[in-house]
């Protein structure tokens, strides 16, 4: 208590911090908003300028954009089916349906409730926990749980957003194959690169995510006639918070998504994105209708919004505790260490104990402030409805090249989303799942080094996937998961052949 | 038949990327020493599975019924005259970005796509897109520092290296 107290004692005892933490939070959320330009581009171009802050108060405005760019990437997924950053993607399976069911307001107030749930309840998991948990994962987690969470993840997810079991499989696939593009990660041997110098950096997931997500949403919006009366529907749209009521139903759904963004959070390299997926595909996967996951399930946007927000927590412990970023924003906030001449490790708590509490003060105060936030931000962001789609798809068409080109430089990145987004047009159309391509393209790489380092490790002894408890409950987690997806497959052939 | 005859198309493009993928593998199956699996393992049991659940689908389709999730086109859309642009226009701005540059290319793509997809007002179109434009590179180029292509051909060259400069 007296902790979080120094906490808030530092945060408002100069005025600056306030504004800080303010232009924190709506900057991060506009930047979470927009397709391509994350909450990654702006904290990579703040670092320099970072120099002339405190430690204390670079580290809260990066943990306050965190907070609030993870959720503006759900507006824009709910409204038009264009995710600002990947963990925003399995929001968009169900908000967008229900966008068109003209129930827009009802799942952007779901998704502001829901983030600042789950963000708080793994921002007070990051203040209880920190030290215990750090110590536990330096001992306890290596190559073999990231594999096996990698697959349990990958099964969870396997089938989002296809009409079919086989389609998500195959959806995956070429998303892993997509991630296999560059150099080997042991031996750095060349694959599928043809010569080219643009491919042998690999495909990144940037331009895939934008392409297939964005780009094929524009050629979709704009390849057919948008009637008035759906102008009209959509002009209307407020915030509407579900009721109490839905929160109870809810409650083991959203217990369980902040728990499994939070564990997925402090996993290095996967962070707020496999918290979605992961969170989303047990909602599906526990519910007694799963068949209305993907057409407008509001369990589906609780379940990813307070997934991928209490990542963010999560994704504090290996960077305070081990100096291991969880995802890119962590790493950025591990070079504001480096500036300032700090190290990370566990001796942070006690070396730097009011910094500490004063970035886990904001990123508290950046989570109940999501609530009012998201609610004045989502009526503004509901108002682009209004633009007609002749000028709001050129304008996200040019966004999208904009933060695809701003990665690497590179105008063949550009070219990849375009491609990306063709493909994804037609895959889409046809009932394959471009959420599974990203997911694949996002986590083949990590897996297979994962693999990789698992195999020379046990000296190519497989039982080590089995011998290590952690490991043995995610593998057997996946294929159960794949178990009751085939099952429950086959029961659907079988039912439709008997009718 | 119309379906028999996607669902062989489905099955074409989806077996072959496997099968693609599946055979370029032994062009780097080169041994690495610390690593027994090597390079092409890894992408080979992932086309293999490629392969494999394409067969699969395909085969459950020709015992199956149609189902209504695969039908490809969407009753809305427009004609196939009035598509065509759609796809084109922004292939042609994407190719032809390295040669005008981004600055030229974003203030001709927006009104010339936002007039193909329906306004036919061209002095709203200009009104709008243009201080948009404006605007969007005004914010990437001063305060968010992104290094736009300048492009190569005469005349957009000298156009956007002025405006840069101006920005500066």
């Amino acid at each position: 208590m007296e902790h979080m107290l120094m906490g808030l004692q530092y945060l408002f005892s100069d005025p600056f911090n306030i504004v800080l933490f303010l232009a924190a939070l709506f900057g991060g959320m506009f930047f979470g908003a927009v397709p391509g330009i994350s909450v990654t581009t702006l904290g990579a171009i703040l670092l320099p300028f970072t120099v002339y802050l405190t430690p204390a108060q670079a580290l809260m405005v990066y943990g306050v954009m965190y907070c609030s760019g993870t959720y503006g990437g759900a507006i824009m997924a709910i409204l038009f089916n264009i995710p600002g950053a990947a963990e925003n993607a399995p929001t968009a399976f169900d908000g967008y349906p229900l966008t068109k069911q003209g129930k827009a307001g009802l799942a952007i107030g779901a998704a502001v409730t829901c983030s600042a749930m789950g963000g708080l309840m793994s921002c007070i998991g990051m203040m209880l926990g920190t030290d215990v948990i750090a110590r536990w994962a330096i001992v306890s987690f290596g190559p073999p749980e990231m594999f096996a969470v990698i697959f349990c993840g990958c099964a969870l997810a396997s089938t989002m957003g296809a009409s079919s079991t086989l389609k998500g499989w195959i959806s995956l696939a070429f998303g892993l194959l997509l991630a296999t593009v560059g150099a080997d990660p042991v031996g750095g041997i060349f694959r599928y690169t043809y010569g080219s110098v643009g491919l042998t950096g690999g495909i990144s997931f940037i331009p895939l995510l934008l392409g297939f997500f964005s780009i094929s949403e524009v050629f979709a919006n704009a390849s057919i006639g948008v009637s008035k009366e759906n102008i009209k529907a959509y002009s209307n749209v407020g915030v509407e918070f579900p009721s109490l009521r839905t929160f109870w139903q809810q409650r083991v759904n959203i217990l369980r998504s902040a728990g499994c963004g939070f564990c997925c959070g402090m996993l290095p390299g996967l962070g707020a994105t496999l918290a979605a997926f992961m969170s989303y595909g047990f909602a599906r996967s526990t519910s007694r209708n799963p068949e209305r996951f993907g057409k407008g399930e509001l369990a589906g946007v609780i379940a990813s919004e307070t997934g991928n927000n209490a990542a963010t927590g999560g994704a504090m412990i290996p960077m305070l505790a081990l100096g291991l970023p969880g995802g890119s924003t962590t790493a950025l906030m591990l070079s504001v260490f480096l500036l300032h001449g700090l190290e990370p490790g566990p001796l942070i708590m006690t070396q730097q104990t009011q910094m500490v509490w004063a970035v886990f003060m904001a990123m508290f105060l950046a989570n109940c402030s999501i609530l009012g936030l998201g609610y004045v931000a989502s009526k503004t962001v509901t108002s682009l409805l209004r633009i007609p789609t002749s000028f709001l798809m050129p304008f996200i068409f040019v966004l999208s090249c904009i933060g695809t080109y701003a990665l690497r430089n590179s105008v063949f990145d550009v070219c990849i989303m375009l491609v990306a987004g063709l493909f994804g047009f037609l895959v889409k159309r046809h009932g394959y799942s471009a959420a599974g391509i990203v997911l694949g393209s996002i986590l083949g790489s990590l897996g297979e080094a994962a693999f990789a380092k698992t195999m020379q490790m046990s000296d190519y002894d497989w039982t080590i996937f089995l011998t290590r408890p952690f490991c043995a409950f995610f593998i057997g987690a996946g294929l159960l998961s794949l178990g009751i997806i085939a099952y429950r497959s086959l029961k659907t052939i079988s039912l439709a052949r008997h009718h | 038949m119309n379906s028999h005859k996607t669902y062989l198309g489905e099955f074409i493009v989806t077996f072959g990327i496997g099968l693609i993928a599946f055979l370029q593998t032994f062009s780097f199956d080169d041994p690495i020493e610390l690593y027994r699996y090597g390079a092409n393992c890894w992408p080979a049991a992932i086309a293999v599975s490629m392969m494999v659940c394409s067969l699969c689908l395909y085969g459950y389709r020709r015992i199956a019924p149609p189902s209504k999730e695969d039908a490809a086109e969407d009753p809305d859309d427009l004609p196939f005259r009035k598509r065509v642009p759609v796809f084109v226009i922004p292939i042609i701005f994407v190719l032809l970005l390295p040669y005008i540059g981004f600055y030229a290319g974003v203030l001709i793509f927006l009104p010339v796509y936002s007039w193909f997809l329906g306004q036919r007002r061209i002095l709203k179109t200009l009104s709008v897109c243009i201080p948009v434009a404006a605007l969007i590179i005004f914010i990437f180029t001063k305060y968010l520092f992104v290094p736009f292509p300048v492009g190569t051909w005469a005349g957009f060259y000298e156009f956007n290296s002025a405006l840069v400069a101006f920005l500066y």
